[in-house]
């Protein structure tokens, strides 16, 4: 059952489904259907510690009746009528419900969508056989033991690859399918010296299996920074010049994206409501969702809802031009969507997502950044941003990692600190923009970021 | 107790003849293996967002699937597939023994399925009309706005989710159990025009709509958006090292984060935690007993049978300061030797291995009032409601975030504060726990860790940690 393309399986199920819609006199019927196959080796103790092989399809399905919606989902999957029947059931009873502005909800149509039916995942990475990932694995767990005797422990080498595809089907004329390949390399390590025990971890994610992946850069990362960690020492608390690592502005920028969905503008959740063309950030700051880059984590060539995608302005040199859209919130502004529908699966409802998000880089590298700081702290990683960051107020304040810089280099690696401020504060405060963007970790894609004064606290 | 419903044991799903389950568990041994188990798993649930003053979304839907998965010398295979016809789980249980070369394992034969249901279903949610759920959110939805006209915008959301299970093992286990849970959850988002602060507020538990229908709208909506109006007027803390008072009930996601984590066998087994090789050894003040107790009638993180088919428990963790236990799975007991199971193996659904995990985790009651916690401090932090927060075992570097702070100066609570996170070693932390008090009060919340998100419960009396890191401006 699972072996047909996805394609296929979803034009046999509309089929079926849109005889229901018909029978029950709803014109919008709309089919979304995805696919995985994930297979993961994990080593530890210098053997595979866990092999784990998964394949899963589901299927959710949105109606739209006299502009009310419905929805669900399963993964019950058959050639039975009974899983027609009780998705479309399910559906069809939360339509009553749904007393969402009726004038709005519209299904995605043909012309805004792609002309190329099936866009085919990337399948060299599937060409791989899977010894080679299994000893590559092993290689990397071998790499972080030989670097220090101090390593004590590699509680896992990860290498994970994941096979993904969706289709769209809608009663407008929609029929897109696509799908991507990527292989993900994970690792952790944990260092003594003495009474005194640190970890590090590094993760790495890409299309293209042996290309840009650099085994000896990956595992010297994650051991320099953990044995450096060791000798951590304690500052005083206050302000301080700043340089957020592309790491640590990847994931403090990822953390805030929801202020540029159009949904939380439109339902005053988002601090950029009605700022639109207004300085909301330092002039080097420009941030564009682009759906189609080199390794990008995130391309896509059409969005949840099957509309076409391209790449937006979101901030311009400090000017705040675009919010994300889907139909739905769209229609809601009297424009046309952006092609920025999402789903986390087929198991969410339909919101507002990016696709690539990019902080655009400056001219400076980094070092050139460190010298035009006389003395400050480098934010390497933020932790818990999940409870530390409140995208309504704007407030962060994180459990962070850094390294100390005196007289324009770094010097020593600080204890874990708490840094804190409010994002609308920090990026009117950005002094400098680095080129050293981090790929290959998330969709989200950003260099390093000098920062003024933020606030400090330490042991 | 009129209101119990019969639990559904929907036969579809329970549609395996034991012989073919059995002999799907014999092929997964064929070639070896010291254990083999297979996790079906049907989850219907439905979800209902109410924002913006209207059903924003209902989201209506079915997980569906299954887990195989095979210990051999203390490592796993697992295979999922939402495909649960026997025929492909013969397929799943043929791949996944060809990875292993080793000596046929004989399995147990199954024992009688029967379980204790401990936990009985007060009122089917899935038989209440879907308007009822709605009104209640609607009025959820009011409430929380007539607080005040600070109130700009409220969110809503009604959860309910029934959770079919069947797991049989090489262990002669053949175990059902249905797990319906009912959550209720609110945020209040106020402005004052310059500030905009929020605050949210759940209730969740292991039962039926009774326990929604039992839930007090008027102080939940109360509450929820008398928090947020007093945080828009609220300072920061200074930052810096000092005396932190965390009050009752959600407070306890200080122990499940700074301490909890590393007593899980996923990382004490693999010498991944800072408290392996510590039975026995004092670890926490001695004013300190914690307990995981996966068997409180109805709570939210209770249930009959964990994710491996064996009775939940309820275990002390630490006894006046002392290591007392880890929470074991079958995995751990393998890797740990000297130590049980304590069924408390749990995974969010079919698509993860199920690993050790914490239940409804507390610090015991003691005996002080909350005047004494504070009497003593000249500047200090009162921590009355906690968010979330994460910890790394190994380290046990841990941070959480206050979402209702005071200052506490000169033995009074004072001023409110907001947007501090608190970290620490959790090691350290367990020890600076001086003062504990008499008003222990559980809370519900989810806890996300590497067998997926699931139900949890924290709680605790107020404590008085005499010194923690505390972020401020």
């Amino acid at each position: 059952m699972n072996d047909k393309n996805i394609l296929e399986k979803s034009k046999m199920m509309f089929e079926k489904l849109a005889k229901k819609a018909k029978e029950n006199s709803i014109d919008d019927i709309e089919l979304y259907m995805s696919k995985y196959a994930e297979e993961e080796f994990r080593i530890r103790n210098h053997e595979l510690d866990t092999f784990l092989f998964a394949e899963n399809i589901g299927a959710s399905i949105r109606i739209i009746k006299d502009g009310k919606v419905g929805n669900s989902y399963t993964e019950k999957i058959d050639d039975s009528d009974d899983c027609i029947n009780t998705l479309f059931q399910n559906a069809y009873e939360s339509i009553v419900y749904a007393t969402s502005e009726p004038q709005y909800n519209i299904l995605a149509s043909k012309k805004d969508s792609i002309d190329e039916e099936i866009i085919k995942a990337n399948e060299t990475v599937m060409e791989v056989d899977t010894n080679n990932l299994k000893k590559d694995a092993l290689e990397i767990e071998q790499m972080l033991y030989d670097y220090d005797k101090r390593i004590i422990n590699v509680p896992y080498s990860i290498i994970a690859r994941v096979k993904s595809e969706r289709s769209i089907i809608n009663s407008s004329g929609i029929c897109v399918s696509g799908g991507r390949a990527l292989i993900s390399y994970y690792s952790e390590i944990i260092a003594q010296e003495n009474d005194l025990i640190k970890t590090a971890g590094n993760s790495f994610t890409t299309r293209f299996y042996n290309k840009d992946f650099n085994a000896t850069k990956f595992t010297k990362k994650i051991t320099d920074e953990a044995i450096s960690k060791i000798k951590s020492k304690s500052f005083k608390s206050g302000n301080y010049t700043t340089i957020f690592e592309n790491n640590a502005m990847r994931t403090l920028l990822g953390s805030y994206m929801s202020m540029f969905s159009s949904d939380n503008v439109q339902k005053q959740l988002s601090l950029f409501r009605g700022k639109i063309n207004e300085n909301v950030a330092a002039e080097n700051l420009t941030i564009i969702d682009n759906p189609n880059i080199y390794d990008g984590l995130g391309n896509s060539c059409f969005d949840s809802e099957g509309v076409a995608t391209k790449p937006l302005t979101l901030i311009e040199n400090g000017i705040l031009k675009n919010f994300l859209y889907n139909t739905y919130t769209a229609k809601k502004d009297n424009i046309a969507s952006t092609g920025h529908a999402s789903r986390s699966s087929y198991r969410g409802n339909i919101s507002v997502g990016s696709h690539n998000v990019i902080l655009k880089e400056g001219t400076k590298s980094f070092l050139d950044l460190l010298l035009a700081t006389n003395n400050g702290i480098m934010v390497t990683d933020l932790m818990g941003v999940h409870a530390g960051v409140n995208p309504l107020s704007g407030d962060f304040s994180l459990q962070a990692e850094g390294i100390e810089i005196k007289n324009g280099k770094l010097t020593d690696r600080l204890v874990p600190f708490v840094v804190s401020g409010n994002i609308l504060d920090l990026f009117k405060k950005i002094v400098d923009v680095g080129n050293d963007t981090l790929y290959n970790v998330s969709s989200i894609y950003s260099p390093s970021v000098m920062v003024e004064n933020l606030s400090y606290c330490a042991d | 107790m009129n209101n119990i419903a019969n639990k559904n044991y929907d036969a579809n799903f329970y549609k395996y003849s034991k012989d073919k389950l059995f002999d799907a568990i014999q092929l997964s041994l064929s070639n070896g293996g010291d254990y083999a188990e297979l996790f079906f798993e049907n989850t219907k649930s439905n979800n209902i967002q109410y924002l913006d003053k209207k059903v924003d979304s209902m989201n209506l839907g079915v997980l569906h699937g299954v887990g195989l998965r095979i210990l051999h010398n203390m490592k796993t295979i697992y295979l999922y597939s939402n495909n649960t016809s026997i025929d492909n789980i013969m397929k799943l249980a043929k791949e996944a023994s060809s990875i292993i070369n080793d000596i046929k394992h004989i399995p147990q034969n199954f024992r009688d399925g029967q379980i204790n249901d401990s936990h009985p279903l007060h009122i089917d949610p899935f038989g209440i009309p879907f308007s009822d759920k709605i009104n209640l959110l609607k009025s959820l939805d009011e409430k929380s706005r007539a607080v005040s006209d600070k109130i700009k915008q409220v969110s809503a959301r009604y959860i309910e989710k029934e959770r079919q299970i069947l797991i049989c093992s090489s262990r002669g286990i053949y175990a059902k159990d249905n797990q319906t849970y009912t959550r209720l959850i609110s945020q209040s988002l106020a402005s004052d025009g310059k500030e905009t602060q929020s605050a949210h507020n759940s209730y969740g538990a292991l039962d039926g709509f009774e326990f929604i229908k039992n839930i007090d709208i008027d102080k939940m909506s109360q509450d929820t958006s008398d928090i947020a109006i007093r945080m828009l007027s609220a300072g920061y803390p200074k930052g810096g090292t000092y005396p932190v008072v965390i009050e009752n009930s959600f407070g306890g996601v200080i122990f499940h984060e700074a301490c909890g984590h590393a007593l899980e066998a996923t990382s004490v087994a693999d010498n991944a935690s800072v408290f392996t090789g510590k039975m026995g050894q004092k670890i926490a003040n001695e004013v300190v007993t914690a307990v995981d107790d996966g068997t409180i009638v109805n709570e939210w993180g209770s249930y009959n049978i964990d994710d491996e088919g064996n009775a939940a428990q309820k275990t002390t963790l630490i006894e006046n300061g002392i290591l007392k236990n880890y929470l074991v799975d079958i995995l751990g007991e393998m890797k740990m030797k000297d130590y049980s199971i304590t069924g408390s193996s749990r995974r969010e659904n079919y698509q993860y291995p199920p690993t050790s995990r914490m239940r409804n985790t507390y610090i015991d009651k003691g005996n002080h009032t909350m005047e004494d916690l504070t009497a003593d401090i000249k500047y200090g932090l009162y921590a009355k409601k906690m968010g979330g927060g994460s910890v790394d075992p190994a380290t046990t570097e841990f941070n959480f975030a206050v979402v209702e702070g005071y200052l506490i100066e000169n033995g009074k609570i004072t001023h409110p504060v907001r947007g501090a996170t608190l970290i620490g070693k959790g090691d350290e932390t367990l020890m600076k726990i001086e003062k504990i008090s008499n008003n222990l009060e559980l809370a519900d919340g989810m806890c996300g860790s590497i067998s997926g998100n699931v139900p949890t419960t924290v709680g605790q009396p107020a404590i008085m940690v005499s010194s923690m890191t505390v972020g401020g401006r």
